[in-house]
């Protein structure tokens, strides 16, 4: 209920929340106006607004659009959707730039939130009772990844700098100290998960220690490198008195921290990929991102370096069926639903657990190919279809240059859900051939992300 | 409880157009419209109140193959939603809607289960069935803010009161703890009462602040106490606010006609109109106009809080520059010129 502070269905696409305190009157009365002209306009799917643009920028945005860079507009923040002229024909698909970040190396833009995370020493547990004071059984699929965290955080006393903590998707969290802790939001839901935080952290009172969350979104930026090649590239610019090996798995394994220097700027680098591929993301002092975006340019040129925007991310997560929040992780589906089954261990109690299993799988998250129209892309609306009757829906959608054919993520009734399951999608009032695919079509092992050098 | 600044449907409610369409790119707003229909159809069941409900269908026509290809997505949404659509080729829709010309037309979308509505109706519809499930709705308070503060909701209202054909808000302000009706013994809260303390050093006009433990949930009914009296001249200032009349002569209106006189207001701004010899009004003048505060000479005896209401009236800046200008025994406003925020006010009728 509502008045509870929950709604009934998910509304997350409507949360006041998606803004951050960045909103002034101007703005919000500008964005408003802009609506009502835009009442009767074509709209496209996934289409960008003009008013109150460009409004925050990062210190490589003047690089970036030089470079071609197609910007959409993210939580107030100018974000590169895809490299490309503006005026380019609507079948355009930057294919060619997915295709390095496959097979070269690919570099683009993220801008993260970080929460440096502070504990006491003496509560131990405290980051681990946050989310679970918060966490109603409606929201357990996000606070999940928190509790995850949390889990992470209070049951390996040992507890080093360097050691991964990962969720997989959403949040990521690592420690940068015993008691200290990075985590790094989604670009459009800064304030969401803020809110979360901080409530969290009200909620645990006074049941002794404290939590210390500070913002850091706008003092830290993020570049995501990824791609065969882009341990070549750090390699290039790295200091460090073994250049040849900081970057090996064996110092820097997968899923794991580091702060490395590349060049003058000190970066806390965090071996991720949201493509799927060996790759980094560099998180460094926003005001060095135009001297490490100079860096980087220079020392990608040689291994024939690309620039992905967010959209080629987007194709290339579902390619890993990496699951975004606000498209497949919601508060409509619980993590079982959403395939996060790995991340719940049910032997242990937790907020929202008895709602989890009391709603059981209603339908589960699947990713499918499809063989759909030439010109054009499922854009995760779409429903899906067996036998004639509709099964589920998708909720993300795109174009997969390495099965050649669109890809799309969805939810489907748990019968429809198994690997190989032929299924229908509807777009554009004619169904196309789909089929249920495992879990991370491409790179099922995680190979090309754990590979050494 | 439900706390309305105006009286209902003064809001967006009256230019609203009352149309119901189903169709939408964003899931989630989808399923509200959804929801609202079958809600709507429920209404005059539960209440007895028609609401105006015509489910008529829909039908959006489309010029160009674009614009089919937008639909198309619209479609997937609704599809996915549960939405029933057709589509109709531009034959289908001359049969369905013999006056349009459709030799432009590339074919047409169509909802069956669109329709129109009477906002105001449904809005009073709902009303009747909030109370009837024991919600309260207290009209004329504008709510200030609001804070959770452990337990409950503390929410900050000011009064309004028509004042010469202006809602504006009062110097009665209350802070109400969402507490159950018939509970006497409220206790200030110790949380807020610091704040309280400072407000009413700053604003001897403000209410004190309560708490209890209950959290406001509907069918709760807020104690809605009148604030500790400030100044004895105020508080008759206050008394007489609530039981003036409605100067204006003109029959209240509601909907489109009374969105016909808010524009004729606008045309027509009551500054216009001949002011009426002071001496009819005796000592209070509650229905002054707020620019007339401090208008038109003769302000001896008018206005008891001039820093209080003035506040309200400008940014702080122009408040003390008036204020000088009071003193100065010179017009703050030129007259007919109300400040801007009694311009705002104006329309807010």
């Amino acid at each position: 209920m509502m008045v509870d502070g929950e709604a009934e269905i998910d509304m997350a696409s409507l949360d006041p929340k998606r803004y951050g305190p960045w909103m002034t009157t101007e703005y919000a009365a500008r964005k408003n106006e802009e609506c009502y002209s835009h009442v009767f306009i074509l709209h496209h799917p996934d289409e960008e607004r003009e008013a109150c643009r460009p409004l925050r920028t990062g210190p490589a945005y003047d690089r970036q659009k030089a470079l071609g860079a197609q910007f959409g507009q993210v939580n107030g923040w100018e974000r590169p959707n895809y490299y490309g002229p503006k005026d380019a024909p609507e079948t355009f698909r930057p294919r060619r730039a997915i295709l390095s970040a496959r097979r070269l190396v690919a570099i683009c833009q993220g801008r993260g939130r970080g929460h440096p995370h502070r504990r006491r020493p003496d509560r131990r547990d405290g980051l681990h009772q946050a989310p679970r004071a918060r966490a109603g059984g409606h929201r357990v699929s996000r606070s999940l990844h928190l509790q995850q965290a949390a889990q992470g955080g209070a049951h390996q006393p040992d507890l080093r700098a360097d050691e991964p903590r990962h969720d997989a998707h959403g949040i990521h969290h690592r420690a940068l100290g015993e008691n200290e802790y990075y985590l790094v939001s989604a670009g459009a839901w800064t304030a969401y998960d803020a809110d979360f935080l901080m409530k969290s952290a009200e909620d645990m009172g006074s049941g002794g220690g404290w939590v210390d969350i500070h913002d850091v979104t706008t003092q830290w930026g993020v570049f995501a490198i990824a791609g065969p090649k882009s341990r070549d590239v750090l390699r290039e610019i790295v200091k460090d008195a073994d250049p040849d090996t900081v970057l090996g798995n064996k110092r820097f394994p997968w899923l794991s921290m580091r702060e490395i220097e590349l060049g003058m700027c000190p970066v806390r680098a965090i071996r991720v990929a949201y493509t799927g591929e060996l790759g980094w993301e560099l998180h460094h002092p926003i005001e060095m991102q135009a001297y490490l975006w100079d860096q980087l340019m220079a020392a990608g040129e040689k291994h024939g370096m690309k620039l992905v925007g967010a959209r080629a991310q987007n194709w290339l997560r579902q390619e890993k069926s990496y699951r975004a929040f606000g498209t497949e992780l919601g508060r409509d589906a619980t993590p079982l639903e959403a395939g996060l089954d790995r991340f719940v261990d049910l032997d242990k109690e937790f907020h929202g657990k008895a709602k989890m299993v009391e709603t059981g799988v209603r339908f589960k998250c699947v990713t499918v190919l499809i063989d759909g129209p030439e010109d054009a892309d499922p854009w995760g609306r779409e429903g899906l279809f067996a036998d004639g009757q509709k099964v589920g829906r998708l909720t993300s959608g795109g174009y997969s240059v390495a099965f050649g054919k669109q890809i799309g993520m969805g939810y489907v009734a748990p019968e429809h859900a198994e690997v190989g399951r032929k299924l229908k999608v509807r777009m554009f009032r004619e169904l196309w051939d789909a089929e249920v695919v495992e879990d991370s079509p491409y790179d099922p092992t995680n190979a090309a992300i754990r590979v050494d050098g | 409880m439900l706390l309305e600044r105006d009286e209902l449907t003064s809001g967006s409610t009256w230019h609203a157009a009352g149309l119901l369409p189903l169709f939408n790119m964003g899931y989630a707003t989808s399923h509200i419209h959804d929801y609202s229909v079958k809600f709507y159809k429920t209404l005059e069941d539960e209440t007895g109140l028609n609401a105006g409900f015509y489910v008529v269908g829909n039908l959006r026509m489309a010029q160009t193959q674009a614009r089919m290809d937008e639909y198309m997505l619209y479609a997937s949404t609704a599809e996915t939603v549960g939405i029933p659509y057709e589509w109709l080729t531009p034959d289908e829709i001359k049969a369905r809607w013999p006056l349009v010309r459709t030799e432009d037309l590339k074919g047409a979308i169509y909802h069956p289960t669109d329709g129109y509505i009477n906002p105001a109706d449904v809005t009073m519809a709902m009303a009747k069935g909030a109370r009837q499930r024991g919600v309260v709705i207290e009209r004329k308070w504008q709510v200030d803010g609001y804070a959770w503060a452990g337990d409950h909701w503390d929410v900050t209202c000011t009064k309004m009161v028509e004042k010469g054909g202006n809602l504006v808000p009062s110097d009665e302000t209350v802070v109400d703890a969402g507490r159950a009706r018939g509970h006497r013994d409220r206790q200030p809260c110790a949380a807020h009462r610091a704040d309280a303390g400072d407000q009413d050093a700053r604003d001897p006009g403000r209410a004190s602040v309560y708490r209890d433990r209950t959290r406001p949930r509907a069918g709760r009914v807020a104690q809605v106490e009148r604030r500790a009296p400030g100044p004895a001249r105020c508080r008759r200032q206050v008394v007489r606010a609530r039981g003036t009349r409605r100067l204006d002569p003109r029959p209240l209106r509601t909907g489109r006609a009374r969105a016909v006189r808010i524009r004729r207001a606008r045309q027509f701004p009551r500054r216009s109109l001949p002011a009426r010899p002071r001496t009819d009004r005796g000592g209070i003048h509650v229905d002054d106009p707020p620019h007339s505060v401090f208008g038109d000479g003769g302000s001896e005896g008018r206005f008891q809080r001039p820093d209080l209401l003035h506040a309200r009236w400008q940014p702080a800046g122009r408040a003390r520059a008036g204020a000088q200008e009071h003193v100065a025994g010179r017009r703050a406003f030129p007259s007919g010129s109300p400040p801007p925020a009694a311009r705002d006010t104006t329309s807010r009728r």
